[in-house]
């Protein structure tokens, strides 16, 4: 029964332990992609090293086994400086975007694909909905973006870019109701905590939405008598669809105090922060006061305005602010070949016809443009740990460039379970699962070294590989290499 | 089917696999995928079992192949002597422009890790029939050579003078490098003028002497007389050897006495075209130099032991040992004796033998296993092969030994499947042991059971790490497994397990029989006893050489290797393998042992010694070793798998004229990482060529960031031209196999860089040195 010190915490541990059984007896979180509870360690992925300091030796902390009078750092700079180097290396040969380059372009961060499935699966209201909380304006940006997405979209390699832009303008104008009522369950509980939002241009109406979403009482002051500032002045745009979000906001619980100027003397004594959304008091700069600036680029003011709020949010729960954007990789553009090995697994693969279809669409054209989307997204952007960890340990994809980086590839075209090996870090897990439960054929390793890939034995689809283990592979891979093709994370 | 015979005949148990796909691969030339089914439906192997080993190995096939395999040897020795092109003129001499099997579908070309035949470098094999020392305009002739010899194959019957006073032997090489070298060639020329002289003369086979710088070599022995060594034998040469020695129609016997001396004379005489290719004798200087420093203790009665031949074995003192231990009964006794001689794991690591022993011997298990790890996978090394096939019943005694002394009762020969020859000796070793009762239950009554078989490695350079090792005994695919467990504790099946070199059980019967003070009498400090390395390379005399450890590395290039050849600088020795490091001329003063190896960077590995002229390329060599470790990494860890390729990927680019400034530096902290975050020794070591070059000839490094290669090696990176030094002999434009160079006799040629393909043909052959390469 060894007694072992994980970062000096005392463990007492049942003998042929791991270091890590022994971490966690004492909470000490060590991070980990190959391991999986109830499996005998691989030690593949080499992520759980840890410092012996007896030694100076670094152990992986999976395989380890605890000794009597060890003593293990689990968080010295040489470990996280080792876990970098894991990280940096599994990321130099991973082949997937975390985000699809869509939605890394938008400013506003709508997140494009999701909305474009759900609208392939006649889920209107919700991808309404997405429109509306990522961009709080989507009718109005439906007309003024210069929708800067489209030139992203990896489509246009193929054809041409999913409409994108009218897309979002058409569900927002069809599915008024969408603002409330659809999906309260994304708004929080109202805080005690009011806030005020300063001028009500796109920046200024994007933070105080935010706000609400984040559970504020929020009120938008403006000297003009019509909220909406500088997209007042938008020449293409109908001011009846600016008037309808607006209103739609303003259903949502956000006040309005238009036509006045305001006391910064009683905002400052009845709120609790204040956003100056593209306006400021001559040399007045409040200490605990957010700054959102307007841009002409509206989509732009949009991003402006969540990232205040954002910023707000924290400053008042005491949080420290979060400059660090999530981990995103990223495969750069495709080659030719590839983009057709992802056309074939489009949704729905007949082409709209030359005319890109207008707003106010049908249900199913709406539908068929949608259906385009070639999924660039990963289907894990949450549950994969190696995006955590990466972010965790602050990793860069770029630290061991690749000379060529390797194919993206898709298996399994029309199976519940896709398989991307490029996203695969050859941990095993789904090896020793679909052994564990007896399938026939299962998965296996072929090839040896950094040719290692996983695959079907025999060349036989994936579908005939995982017969019965395939939800239990696809939840232990700890990348978005294994996924259920149809299932959204968030 | 045969399938299912093959199956029946091996087994049916999921450790079976690879003996199961030797099998097939045997019958059906590659593995089709129907058998494999088959396979999956009749044993408890699976499908995703069979997918995962057949491709790990590199011995398997899934696709079919030619008729006759052609292996192109890239070990390190036929790496520097250029076994690159001699690949692309296999290929191009057999018209394949893609893929690598012929239109005819009779050969299929591939280049396979070491052959072991490092003297005779370049090497290639074709089938089972070795060729050395080729040229790339040799290419064509050899093929030729194999397609005639193959229609004429027929087995010979050998009879052994039955009656009659022999008046003497012949021994002949029978070593893999002598075998390569032509030494069956040799002896059936020997039995056809045995024959047409009838002679009663004894052909003996003996096992490798070492010199494999001379093969075939062939040895005179006539009772009271000096025994009279011959070197590089011709067939066409052993008809007048015979005569010399053993002219035997009584009518004649006076003459041979008087002709003796002229006859001496005459087969020296330098003016013959025969005799500059042998006649050393033993006595000579270079031989005695060769052999002088040298020890035997591992390779005792090197060239006068027969392989196969247990009796002679006996009578020179063979399982004298074993029966001192079976007297004593005392394990311990044993155990402290390899102790006091401090003998270390030969196989790379220097693991001090006896602590190993005294962890499988105090590990509980219900059964305990010994295996002998013959996997030796270095390319540049071949002393286990050359131990195996040569000295079969002394590896067993020392196995038998160490079984006694930890308590094994069950064991397994890991021996290469590229070593066919040390496969078929220790099985033929084997079945004698056992019908002698060495080997079975109850030994002689001393209480110790113990049986052994062999098993054939499939080609993993990582199975030499013993838990990989293991791992493919038991039919996985040999990935290493974090230590500990130590095989000593959880090894074969679960159960404490012995893992030693075929050199340590070696010269384990040599320690008993001559007691621990005299093994530690030998070597340094820390490293005692003997080391056997393989001397290759750059060097006027290679071969299998047995020296005490301590002995510099100068002493082993001066004055056992004779310096290096040609005339050329000695520039760095490579030693340790793909695991060792570049040790540059300057340090040469190092002693071999196994601590101060390290310290500089290198290792001693599993003996290795390939020796480097200015001529070779330092960024080149790491870019070599790396490409072999990266090849052979099994791609579990992260660091190994993905680290050493990024590592591959910064090495090609300098060796091909895409350095970047600041590689270097990206390099060696990604070699630190690999090094130092790998899971087994492979990783762990792979850095380490890369590291010591960088280390010792870092501006080479640097020169080719800026593009130039300063050795002339890197053919990317390089362009030959003719200076004005040329004497106009056509020498270069002989030789040339693009017929890139042009130019009238007398006057100074000119070679075309578009057609040139950098092959350093002209260059070598150049006698004014007029040939430039920048």
């Amino acid at each position: 029964m060894p007694d072992l010190k994980i970062n000096g915490l005392p463990a007492h541990v049942e003998s042929g332990a791991s270091v890590l059984e022994a971490a966690e007896m004492v909470f000490v979180e060590i991070p980990t992609l190959c391991h999986l509870k109830g499996m005998k360690p691989d030690t593949s992925c080499m992520l759980c090293v840890v410092k012996d300091t007896a030694s100076g030796q670094l152990i992986p902390a999976c395989s380890a086994r605890a000794v009597d009078g060890m003593e293990i750092d689990t968080n010295c700079a040489e470990v996280q400086s080792a876990r970098r180097d894991i990280l940096n290396l599994l990321l130099s040969e991973h082949v997937g975007d975390c985000e699809a380059p869509c939605t890394r372009i938008c400013p506003a961060h709508l997140d494009i694909p999701l909305m474009l499935r759900e609208i392939v699966r006649g889920n209107m209201e919700s991808a309404a909905w997405i429109a509306r909380r990522d961009l709080t304006l989507p009718a109005t940006l439906g007309y003024i973006c210069p929708a800067p997405c489209e030139t992203g979209c990896r489509r246009g390699q193929v054809d041409k870019a999913i409409t994108i832009r009218d897309l979002h303008r058409s569900m927002a104008e069809n599915h008024e109701g969408s603002v409330l009522g659809f999906n309260d369950t994304e708004i929080r509980g109202l805080t005690p905590k009011v806030v005020a939002v300063i001028g009500s241009g796109a920046a200024g109406l994007a933070c105080a939405w935010r706000l609400r979403l984040l559970g504020y009482g929020c009120t938008v002051f403006d000297e003009k008598p019509q909220a909406g500032g500088a997209l007042r002045e938008e020449s293409v745009l109908p001011m009846d669809v600016l008037d309808a979000e607006v209103e739609s906001l303003r259903e949502a619980g956000i006040a309005f105090e238009l036509g006045h100027a305001v006391s910064l003397h009683t905002v400052a004594e009845k709120y609790n922060g204040v956003v100056f959304a593209g306006t400021e008091f001559a040399g007045a700069h409040f200490a605990d006061a957010f700054y959102a600036e307007e841009h002409k680029l509206a989509v732009k003011a949009v991003a402006n305005g969540k990232a205040a709020a954002v910023a707000l949010d924290r400053f008042l729960k005491g949080e420290k602010p979060n400059v660090a954007k999530p981990f995103d990789s990223k495969i750069g553009k495709l080659r030719e070949s590839e983009v057709q090995e992802l056309v074939k697994n489009c949704a729905a693969v007949e082409q709209t016809g030359k005319s890109a279809p207008h707003v106010g669409q049908t249900f199913q054209s709406a539908q068929s443009e949608a259906g385009k989307c070639l999924h660039c997204d990963c289907r894990k952007p949450v549950g994969c740990k190696l995006r955590k960890y990466a972010e965790q340990y602050g990793a860069d994809q770029r630290e061991f460039p690749a000379d060529e980086r390797g194919h993206v590839q898709l298996i399994g075209h029309s199976e519940a379970v896709v398989f991307e090996p490029g996203k695969c870090i050859k941990c095993g897990l789904c090896v020793k699962i679909t052994k564990r439960a007896g399938e026939a054929l299962g998965l296996a390793f072929v090839g040896r070294g950094f040719n290692t890939q996983v695959q079907v034995p025999f060349g036989e689809s994936l579908q005939n590989g995982l017969r019965e283990a395939a939800k239990d592979c696809v939840e232990a891979c700890p990348t978005g290499a294994l996924a259920f093709r149809n299932e959204e994370e968030r | 089917m045969e399938v299912d015979r093959i199956v029946g005949e091996i087994g049916r148990d999921a450790a079976s696999v690879i003996p199961i796909l030797q099998g097939l691969q045997k019958q059906f030339k590659h593995l089709p995928e129907a058998a494999l089914r088959r396979v999956c439906e009749i044993s408890d192997i699976t499908p995703a079992q069979i997918e995962g080993v057949s491709s790990f190995f590199s011995q398997f096939r899934r696709t079919p192949v030619g008729k006759h395999m052609i292996s192109v040897c890239d070990g390190t020795a036929c790496h520097v002597k250029g076994s690159e092109t001699i690949h692309a003129a296999v290929l191009t001499a057999l018209g394949i422009d893609g893929g690598d099997t012929d239109a005819d579908g009779l050969f299929t070309v591939q280049k396979v890790a070491c052959l072991g035949c490092c003297t005779l470098a370049p090497a290639v094999q074709i089938d089972s029939v070795t060729y050395g020392h080729l040229r790339t305009d040799t290419v064509s002739n050899m093929i030729a050579d194999f397609l005639e010899n193959d229609a004429n194959r027929t087995p010979r019957h050998f009879e052994k003078s039955e009656d009659g006073i022999s008046m003497g032997e012949v021994r002949i090489g029978l070593g893999s490098c002598c075998v390569a070298g032509g030494s069956a060639k040799i002896r059936d020329a020997l039995e056809d003028s045995l024959a047409a002289l009838k002679c009663k003369v004894d052909i003996k086979p003996v096992g490798c002497v070492g010199m494999c710088h001379r093969t075939p070599l062939l040895e005179v022995v006539i009772p009271g007389e000096e025994p009279v060594l011959y070197a590089k034998v011709r067939p066409e040469d052993i008809p007048e050897i015979i005569e010399r020695h053993f002219w035997s129609d009584s009518s004649f016997i006076k003459i041979r006495t008087a002709a003796e001396s002229w006859l001496k004379k005459l087969y020296t005489d330098d003016a013959r075209n025969v005799p500059e290719r042998y006649e050393i004798d033993v006595r000579d200087k270079l031989v005695a130099d060769f052999l002088g420093r040298q020890q035997r203790i591992a390779t005792e009665h090197s060239g006068v032991l027969n392989p196969s031949d247990m009796d002679e074995y006996k009578l020179l003192g063979g399982f004298k040992a074993l029966k001192t231990v079976f007297f004593k009964n005392d394990s311990d006794w044993l155990i402290s004796e390899i102790e006091r001689s401090g003998l270390r794991g030969r196989g790379g690591g220097g693991f001090p033998t006896a602590k190993k022993w005294t962890a499988v011997r105090k590990a509980v298990g219900e059964k305990k296993y010994i295996i002998l790890n013959g996997d030796e996978g270095d390319p540049g090394a071949f002393m286990d092969r050359m131990i195996l096939e040569s000295y079969p019943y002394r590896v067993i005694e020392g196995m038998i030994i160490a079984a006694c002394a930890v308590g094994a009762t069950e064991g397994v020969l890991y021996i290469r499947a590229e070593y066919p020859l040390a496969v078929k000796r220790m099985r033929q070793a084997l079945i004698d042991c056992e019908a002698d009762g060495l080997l079975g239950d109850n030994i002689f009554g001393s209480g110790h059971s113990l049986t052994l078989r062999v098993f054939e490695g499939a080609g993993a350079f990582v199975c030499g790490e013993e838990s990989a090792l293991v791992a493919s005994l038991e039919g996985r695919r040999g990935m290493p497994h974090y230590r500990p467990p130590f095989p000593a504790e959880q090894g074969l099946h679960g159960c404490p397990t012995l893992v030693n070199n075929a050199e340590t059980y070696a010269v384990v019967p040599w320690i008993i029989r001559n007691g621990a003070e005299a093994f530690s009498k030998l070597g340094t400090e820390h490293s005692k006893g003997t080391k056997v390395f393989s001397l290759a390379g750059k060097i006027e005399r290679g071969g299998l050489i047995e020296v005490p450890m301590g002995i510099t590395i100068n002493e082993v290039v001066e004055q056992i290797g004779g310096g290096v050849a040609n005339g050329r600088t000695f520039k760095a020795v490579q030693i340790g393998g793909p695991s060792g490091g570049c040790i540059p001329a300057s340090l040469g003063d190092t002693p071999v042992d196994f601590e101060a190896l390290k310290d500089i960077g290198a290792m001693m590995g599993s003996g290795g010694f390939v020796v480097l002229d200015d001529h070779d390329c330092m960024v080149e060599m790491a870019h070599y070793f790396l490409s072999f470790t990266q090849s052979e990494s099994c791609g579990k860890c992260t660091p190994c798998r993905v680290g050493t390729k990024r590592m591959l990927e910064i090495l090609t680019r300098l060796c091909t004229g895409g350095g970047k400034p600041g590689d270097i530096e990206k390099l060696e902290p990604l070699a630190h990482t690999v090094k130092a975050q790998s899971l087994c020794g492979l990783g762990k070591t792979a850095p380490n060529p890369v590291l010591t070059t960088i280390k010792y000839f870092r501006e080479e490094f640097e020169a080719h960031i800026a593009g130039r290669c300063p050795a002339g090696k890197c053919r990317k990176i390089i362009t030959y031209s003719i200076s004005d030094d040329c004497i106009g002999c056509t020498k270069c434009a002989v030789e040339c196999p693009v017929n890139a160079i042009s130019g009238e006799p007398y006057a100074v040629f000119e070679i075309d860089p578009d057609l040139c393909i950098r092959c350093d043909n002209c260059r070598q052959v150049c006698p004014v040195d007029a040939v430039e390469v920048r």
